[in-house]
């Protein structure tokens, strides 16, 4: 009955691994459960065989399935199904072979110091919004410029990034990686102002080499919007998400 | 013969899973070819040597390997020629420089001359600077190398590049 | 203990066959002529290998050469120490056992030799620049080298051979100074060596263009020397009692009698705690020697802990946990050797537990290898729960409490033979754990909040109280229970009762360290890049490149299994000899 034990500990362990990707849709990746388990498994083993007798209860049940003649139909049995399992396994690795091969992908890469773009150059450390002051100051230009930025939004960015501004719109589920969504509080509530003005401005094409596979398909809007469209637009994102940009003062 | 060939098998089945986790599972990552000695052209114009100036900033000076905001370990240089005029008038320095460009070039094959403060290498009281000598040690850039960095420095902070494409007499008595 | 002659011989010709190689050494770095600067090499200052990989080639013969020479520099050591403890409690077992030590390794030593011989005729052969310009600086130091070498043959020689005959009264303490003599003479051949190496990372006494400027101190004592001199010492007697530990086990598993079992149960505890206790201060040992590599170049230091290598550490970690995990199963395992020992195992699944979550924890990589399908799901790279486990806070505090709880191991393998009877034992246990449960709140506290609750700086400067609070309680535990068991009730440990599986564990540590040697030796040396001596002069030959991590595993593998067979090699010619002998 260790033999049970044994692999009813593990299965414990196992589904303990597994239950924030089905329950809280955060999924533990499968390369750290294999590797969680593996030694998981390891460590159980040594546990269950520092005595003689717990090693001998543990492992009793295989000898006599190998061994005991009177077991020769569940040893047919069992010969059969490993085999099965073996090959099932191996046929649904074979099947994975048409998803798109795992990567390393940083997110948010660090920022260059300096952006070059409308012909001038920007110092991200110190950049601003220059109409984020006027939340304060007047609230109703504030949030005209708010609106504008919408517009700009609507006209732009929504096919990728969604009308609820979750990163699912049209063409979302056709790119790799996901458009960023600016709801929640991982995304935009992280990043300070200049540094989305940066992700705007440059696109998939000016992420530096850590970002890479610099895969994103986001545009580089720098020749398409002008600067003051893309400080109004990252007014809006912010604002009807309910986020406040990061700020280190 | 028969523990020797468990042991051996057991001892064979170790390395093979450190080998298997290291070549398999961990992801592949190339370490880049070592950087070509490549002949550096003599800029013409003041544009080509501001060009030349960042990517060695970039690239063979890999100056950007510490001066970032997300290193942290090193004066963000936006603003570099600018401050450079304002710092040798300070009292605190103790530089041999006398105008902004001279300070730039001390700093750059000198960075001991001055420290900025709170970047010293550590123990050293903002005495020594962690910063090598750009003409040697792994770094290795000549003449027009460093004067394509001041253009490149000077530019970015929106001052005069007062650096000629090729050295002039009046800049060599200069440095 | 003598020797049978055809072994004797064998010896004889290697011997005199390393000593003409030692030879050949000695003329080329006296015969170093003044270098101006560091020559700046073509691809044609390399002459042609017709087909042999030259970095492959000079990589095996170092790797070989620093394998054997770390065992015969650690295997004196330890016999020293044996002697030592064996002449202080009159004990003839670990003089018996310090013995079996010698003479197992004394072929090692020879092969120290040839390996070395052959790594400094490759270098000549493959990089003539190279060795032409260290010789230029350093050919004084080889005047030194011989002069150990000579010294460490002769104390050798005495060592060995005036075993049996200094083994009483006055003449036992001179032998005990020839060993000293020995570990003198072997430390000094190391560290001249660890000179030149340490001169090709971070060389200092030349100028930028690699001009000597005379002062050859200066270029001895470069950053790295004393951090490397220290971290090899104690990494070679970690290296040393794990080597002759599995010796032990193999010799176990096919004992013959009872004596001979009980005899290498005790020979493989006794050198597998050695290993450990030496692998405990390594960390800070290497804790050191990176702050000077950091210190010397902040690029060099950027190389090794971040981008290209950063995943090498999670592989350190791997091997590391996996060496702790062996070390706690055998002395699990020997709970069984004392009497009392059955009281404790209801415990071992709790330690366990710890020191695996601790192991999880510590090889939980920062950034995630993700499928797309996962990648879509959590919205990016990092994981909201296992992101912080990524980082270097959750890291130390992880090997804090499993250096702790293997400590715990330790202590109830103690008391498997014995019980306390003084009237306060049980205020002295209560001591004990109280000061465990508050070390391990202190330790948690010091690593979340310092690590993820205030600004950067704090970061790593909380490694520091939490290695001092695991040190102070381990030395405390360690006073409580030896006046605990002052006059103690106790029985013997039943040597011999050991199960085969936990030899396996004695193994697996051997193994463990081998690779991990060669994995390190390849880190250390692979952030030169391609430079040959650091900024000062560069690799220009074809193979300059900076292999990645799955190319030099293979090499490690590759070249582990080599060394392993050498040593079984070995160790079978010296049972052999010793057989013929007794016959």
């Amino acid at each position: 009955m260790r033999l049970l034990k044994f692999i009813l500990i593990n299965l414990f362990f196992f589904g303990l691994l597994k239950a924030p990707g089905l329950f809280l849709g955060k999924p533990i990746p499968a390369s750290i459960v294999s590797m969680y388990m593996f030694f998981i498994v390891i460590t159980v083993l040594l546990v269950m065989t520092i005595t003689d007798k717990g090693a001998k209860g543990l492992f009793a049940p295989i000898a006599a399935l190998v061994e005991d003649p009177s077991k020769a139909l569940i040893r047919n049995i069992v010969f059969v199904i490993v085999p099965v399992v073996a090959a099932f396994v191996v046929y649904m690795q074979s099947n994975d072979a048409f998803a798109p091969p795992v990567e390393l992908r940083s997110a948010h890469p660090a920022p260059p110091a300096m952006v070059k773009a409308y012909g001038k150059t920007f110092d991200l450390a110190t950049l601003e919004n220059p109409y984020r002051r006027l939340a304060k100051e007047g609230p109703v230009a504030f949030s005209a410029l708010v609106r504008e930025g919408g517009e700009v939004y609507f006209k732009n960015c929504v096919f990728c990034h969604g009308p609820k501004l979750d990163g699912r719109g049209h063409y979302a589920n056709a790119l790799d990686p996901l458009p960023m969504p600016f709801s929640g509080n991982d995304t935009i509530a992280q990043l300070q102002e200049s540094y989305v003005f940066w992700r705007v401005v440059k696109g998939g094409p000016g992420l530096p080499r850590e970002g890479g596979p610099s895969i994103s398909s986001m545009p580089s809007w720098e020749a398409s919007l002008t600067e003051e469209e893309v400080w109004k637009v990252i007014l809006f994102i912010y604002d009807y998400t309910g986020n406040t940009p990061r700020s280190w003062k | 013969m028969n523990n020797f060939l468990k042991v051996a098998a057991f001892s064979l089945a170790v390395i093979g899973l450190y080998t298997f986790y290291s070549v398999w599972v961990i992801p592949p990552i190339n370490p880049e070819a070592p950087p070509k000695e490549a002949v550096v052209e003599e800029p013409a114009t003041v544009d080509e040597l501001v060009e030349l100036g960042e990517s060695v900033y970039n690239g063979k000076g890999a100056c950007s390997l510490c001066h970032t905001a997300a290193a942290g370990r090193a004066p963000l240089l936006e603003r570099a020629a600018v401050i450079a005029g304002q710092r040798i008038k300070e009292p605190g320095y103790k530089g041999n420089a006398t105008h902004a460009e001279g300070y730039l070039y001390e700093s750059l094959v000198n960075p001991s001359a001055y420290v900025v403060p709170g970047f010293g290498a550590s123990g050293s009281a903002d005495k020594v600077s962690p910063m090598p000598d750009v003409r040697g040690s792994s770094i290795g850039l000549n003449e027009t190398e460093i004067r394509a960095i001041i253009a490149y420095l000077q530019s970015i902070s929106g001052v005069e590049v007062t650096i000629a494409p090729a050295p002039t007499e009046e800049t060599k008595a200069k440095e | 203990m003598a020797l049978s002659n055809k072994r004797l011989s064998i010896i004889k010709v290697v011997f005199s066959l390393s000593f003409f190689a030692f030879l050949l050494a000695v003329y080329f770095f006296a015969s170093g002529q003044p270098v101006v600067s560091a020559p700046v090499l073509g691809a044609l200052d390399y002459p042609a290998t017709h087909g042999v990989n030259r970095r492959l080639a000079v990589w095996m013969a170092a790797q070989m050469h620093l394998w054997f020479a770390a065992f015969v520099l650690a295997v004196p050591i330890l016999v020293l120490i044996l002697e030592f403890i064996g002449v202080i409690k009159k004990d003839k077992r670990y003089d018996r056992v310090a013995c079996e030590f010698l003479r197992v390794s004394i072929t090692a030593f020879s092969l120290t030799a040839i390996t070395g011989a052959l790594l400094l005729l490759s270098l000549i052969v493959f990089y003539p620049q190279l060795m032409k310009y260290l010789a230029s600086i350093f050919g004084p130091t080889a005047l030194f080298y011989a002069l150990f070498f000579l010294f460490e043959s002769a104390t050798l020689y005495a060592y060995y051979y005036g075993w049996g005959r200094m083994s009483e009264g006055s003449l036992k303490w001179v032998h005990l100074l020839i060993g000293l003599g020995l570990n003198t003479a072997g430390t000094g051949l190391m560290f001249v060596a660890n000179a030149w190496v340490t001169f090709m990372m971070t060389p200092a006494g030349v100028d930028v263009s690699g001009v000597f400027n005379g002062n050859l101190w200066e270029a001895v004592n470069n950053h790295l020397w004393s951090p490397m001199n220290l971290h090899r010492f104690i990494a070679n007697i970690a290296y040393g009692g794990s080597i002759v530990g599995a010796y032990a086990a193999y010799r176990y598993l096919s004992a013959a009698n009872e004596k001979e079992r009980a005899h290498y149960d005790w020979m493989g505890y006794t050198s597998s705690l050695i290993a450990i206790g030496a692998l405990l201060p390594l960390p800070f040992a290497g804790y050191w020697l990176t702050a000077e590599i950091y210190s010397y170049s902040q690029q060099m230091g950027i190389t090794l802990m971040g981008g290209v290598f950063a995943w090498l550490f999670i592989v350190q970690a791997v091997l590391i946990g996996a060496l702790f995990l062996a070390a706690n199963y055998y002395l699990w395992c020997g709970f069984g050797r004392g009497s009392y020992g059955e009281r404790y195992l209801g415990y071992v699944k709790y330690i366990a537990f710890v020191i695996a979550i601790c192991f999880l924890v510590w090889f939980t990589p920062h950034t995630l290898i993700l499928t797309p399908t996962e990648a879509r799901a959590l919205g990016g790279q990092y994981h909201p729960y296992l992101g912080p486990l990524g980082l270097m806070p959750a890291k130390n505090t992880a090997v804090n409490i499993m250096l702790l709880f293997t400590f715990l191991s330790f202590l109830l393998y103690r008391r498997s033979h014995r019980t306390p009877t003084v009237a306060w034992a049980a205020y002295g246990k209560a001591a004990q754990a109280g000061l465990f449960t508050a070390a391990v709140i202190n330790i948690t506290f010091l690593g979340v909040y310092y690590g993820y609750f205030t600004n950067t700086l704090y970061k790593v400067a909380s490694s520091v109280p939490q290695v001092a609070t695991t040190l102070f309680v381990i030395v405390a535990c360690l006073v409580i229970e030896a006046f605990m068991h002052r006059g103690a009730e106790r029985t013997e440990f039943r040597w011999g009762r050991m199960p085969g599986r936990s030899q396996y564990a004695l193994l697996l540590i051997a193994v463990s360290f081998t690779w991990l040697m060669g994995l390190m030796g390849f880190v250390r040396s692979a952030i030169r890049q391609h430079w040959h001596v650091y900024g000062v002069m560069r690799d220009a030959s074809a193979e300059a490149f900076t292999p990645s991590i799955a190319y030099a595993a293979k090499v490690v593998s590759i070249g582990t299994i080599i060394f392993m067979s050498i040593i079984v090699f070995i160790f079978w010619l010296s049972s052999a000899g010793r057989e013929a002998s007794d016959e």
